[in-house]
């Protein structure tokens, strides 16, 4: 039902839509181009969310956005040194 | 070994100056800058090319060979011809920092002084002392052409440019631009054009400007000179005949 | 002392000078006294708009490096006499110019004047870096173009940068006809993206060329919407409340939203 109102509406809509998606995507990318702390930031609180289940190289950590056709991906290579011992049993 | 050191290049602030030999033929220069600009095209940065060819006086096929080889290794260049200004150019473009030497800014020549006409009348002689510069090509936009002595210009001379002369200013196509004739002061300079539309004449210490309303396009050749103090334009005297189709649409190509 | 204000947009051509020309002759029409300084050196254009390029003698460059004085390179306005334009050099580039000498000179005429708008250059170089140096206040031009709105977003990040706490937005070049039809960005999708006040809209129009053409700016002509515009927005730059033109009779959504947004 929803689905089917959400496709309808997007057809009678026109280009404007697609006009504010592809900005938000380019917006967003070029705010955190412009503001690598928000970046670091990213980094630091995947660290500290991560760290209790993963053993990890924190220097080698990378963490960038791309844009993906009409949408924006956040890419993190993590250099994984082993998993901890028990973390799989507490989730 | 000789040719080479018979034209010797200095890098300006926006462009390169050009100073030539006195010792060394036309021919020779000619060779020579050839093969500076073959050898050194990239040192030849900048939108304005002065060369100081000295106290020599160009001809006009001179001229005109001089300004087709720099058309055709470098591109379109502002090009001036200065009688010995190198060194003046020189010191003027490395004091301070506040932009382009004056000479290119004014082509180097004090303000119009509306006080002393009289002194630039006495300044006649002086002018004509080289030929007429002739230049080729269009003068467009945020381009400005300066020369010692008179100037003819075949081609246009487009809304936002700028040619200056000495002497008399002759544009054998379209003047839209601006145009100064007289610009060390004298009052009998005069502005001859084909189709003279210009946004500004000054002639002298005079300054005409374009009527807010302009009137209908002149199809015949013009000249702006100054009586009593104001510059007025009228048909160029001994009017030819003109042919009986008017060549409406080319609506002033460059000539030639 | 006045204020100065630049007129700027990163992308070219969105109607930085148009509103810069239209602007001073509302505010002048309203009794201010305003200058206009073409800050767009090497490519200078408001003069042609508002008719003046046959007066200029002097420009900007020739008031910085001290060739005449600033009264010299000021032109009068031939129909409002409380106008005037500082021209930029058209045969120089922006580097004949520094931030520290454009600080001076807006300074020197906020003195005598009450108005002062900088008309910048595009991009986010020298130019537009000269355009800022003085100002006070910023106006930002976009359109409603995903290209137009990207650039006046960098825009308004470096006027932050620079402690122009809060600059103003002008949406220019409004279809209301394709904004129904959804083919265009409305006001509300620019606002929410950019995050900033808006100052005016001005509709697509054509009697902006007509005027262009002419060197009479549109907002010398009553029958003209965008000149209506541009009149709204003067009087809302001197701390009027005006509402906002009603673009868009056929969606009465918009007005709506807009006081939504401005709690009018
Ligand atoms: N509201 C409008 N309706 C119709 N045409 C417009 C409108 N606003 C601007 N234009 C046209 O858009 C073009 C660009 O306008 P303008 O020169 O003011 O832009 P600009 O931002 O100053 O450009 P630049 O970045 O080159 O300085 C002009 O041809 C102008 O007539
Ligand atoms: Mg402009």
């Amino acid at each position: 039902m929803f689905s089917l109102l959400g496709g309808l509406r997007r057809r009678q809509a026109g280009s404007k839509d697609v006009a504010r998606e592809r900005l938000r995507v380019v917006l967003m990318h070029d705010r955190a181009g412009a503001n690598p702390e928000l970046l670091e930031q990213v980094r630091d609180a995947l660290v500290q969310s991560l760290s209790p289940l993963v053993d990890m190289d924190r220097r080698g950590i990378q963490v960038d956005l791309r844009r993906q056709g009409q949408s924006l991906a956040l890419v993190a290579s993590i250099p994984v040194r082993g998993f901890k011992r028990g973390a799989g049993g507490r989730g | 070994m000789q040719a080479q050191t018979c034209v010797r290049r200095h890098p300006l602030r926006d462009g390169t100056l050009v100073e030539f030999d006195a010792a060394a033929s036309f021919d020779e220069l000619l060779a020579a800058l050839a093969r500076l600009l073959d050898e050194e095209a990239h040192a030849f940065a900048g939108p304005n090319l002065i060369i100081d060819v000295g106290s020599r006086v160009l001809g006009t096929d001179q001229l005109l060979d001089l300004e087709a080889l720099i058309r055709r290794e470098l591109g379109p260049r502002v090009l001036q011809i200065v009688n010995g200004e190198a060194d003046d150019i020189l010191r003027e473009d490395g004091a301070g920092d506040g932009g382009a030497p004056a000479s290119l800014r004014d082509g180097g020549f004090p303000p119009a002084a509306p006080a002393e006409p009289a002194a630039g009348r006495r300044d006649r002689p002086a002018v004509g002392r080289s030929e007429a510069v002739i230049l080729r090509r269009t003068v467009r936009s945020g381009q400005r052409v300066t020369c010692d002595g008179s100037i003819v210009i075949i081609g246009d001379v487009n809304p936002g440019a700028e040619v200056i002369a000495t002497g008399d200013v002759v544009v054998l196509g379209s003047l839209r631009g601006m145009a100064h004739a007289g610009a060390r002061g004298r009052i009998d300079a005069q502005v001859i054009a084909l189709r003279l539309e210009p946004v500004q004449i000054r002639i002298g210490p005079c300054i005409g400007r374009r009527p807010d309303q302009p009137p209908g396009r002149s199809l015949r050749p013009e000249v702006a000179r100054v009586l009593d103090g104001t510059i007025v334009v009228e048909p160029l005297a001994g009017r030819r005949r003109r042919p009986a189709r008017e060549p409406g649409s080319d609506r002033g190509e460059p000539i030639g | 002392m006045g204020k100065s204000i630049v007129i700027t947009s990163g992308k070219g051509g969105v109607g930085k000078t148009t509103t810069t020309a239209n602007l001073g002759m509302a505010l002048a029409q309203r009794g201010a006294r305003v200058a206009l300084v073409d800050a767009d050196i090497g490519l200078r254009n408001l003069d042609v708009l508002l008719g003046l390029e046959n007066r200029i003698v002097y420009d900007l460059v020739d008031v910085v490096e001290g060739f005449c004085r600033l009264r010299q390179a000021l032109i009068r306005d031939k129909r409002c006499e409380n106008l005037f334009l500082l021209p930029a050099a058209q045969t120089r580039d922006k580097t004949a110019v520094s931030p520290d000498q454009m600080r001076a000179l807006v300074a020197e005429l906020k003195e005598s004047f009450d108005v002062v708008l900088i008309d910048s250059p595009a991009g986010i170089e020298q130019g537009f870096q000269n355009a800022v140096a003085g100002a006070d206040e910023a106006v930002v031009v976009t359109t409603p173009e995903v290209s137009a709105v990207r650039d006046a977003d960098r825009i308004i990040g470096l006027l932050e940068a620079q402690e122009f706490h809060a600059p103003r937005l002008v949406i220019n070049r409004i279809r209301p006809a394709m904004v129904s039809r959804g083919d265009m960005m409305d006001i509300n999708d620019i606002l929410e993206i950019l995050a900033i006040d808006l100052v005016g809209v001005v509709p697509e129009d054509e009697h902006i060329v007509v005027s262009t053409n002419r060197g009479e700016p549109a907002v010398l002509q009553n029958s003209s919407l965008a000149g209506r515009a541009y009149r709204n927005i003067a009087a809302r730059l001197m701390g009027e409340d005006v509402p906002f033109l009603d673009l868009q009779s056929a969606n009465g959504g918009l007005l709506g939203r807009l006081r939504r947004i401005f709690g009018g």
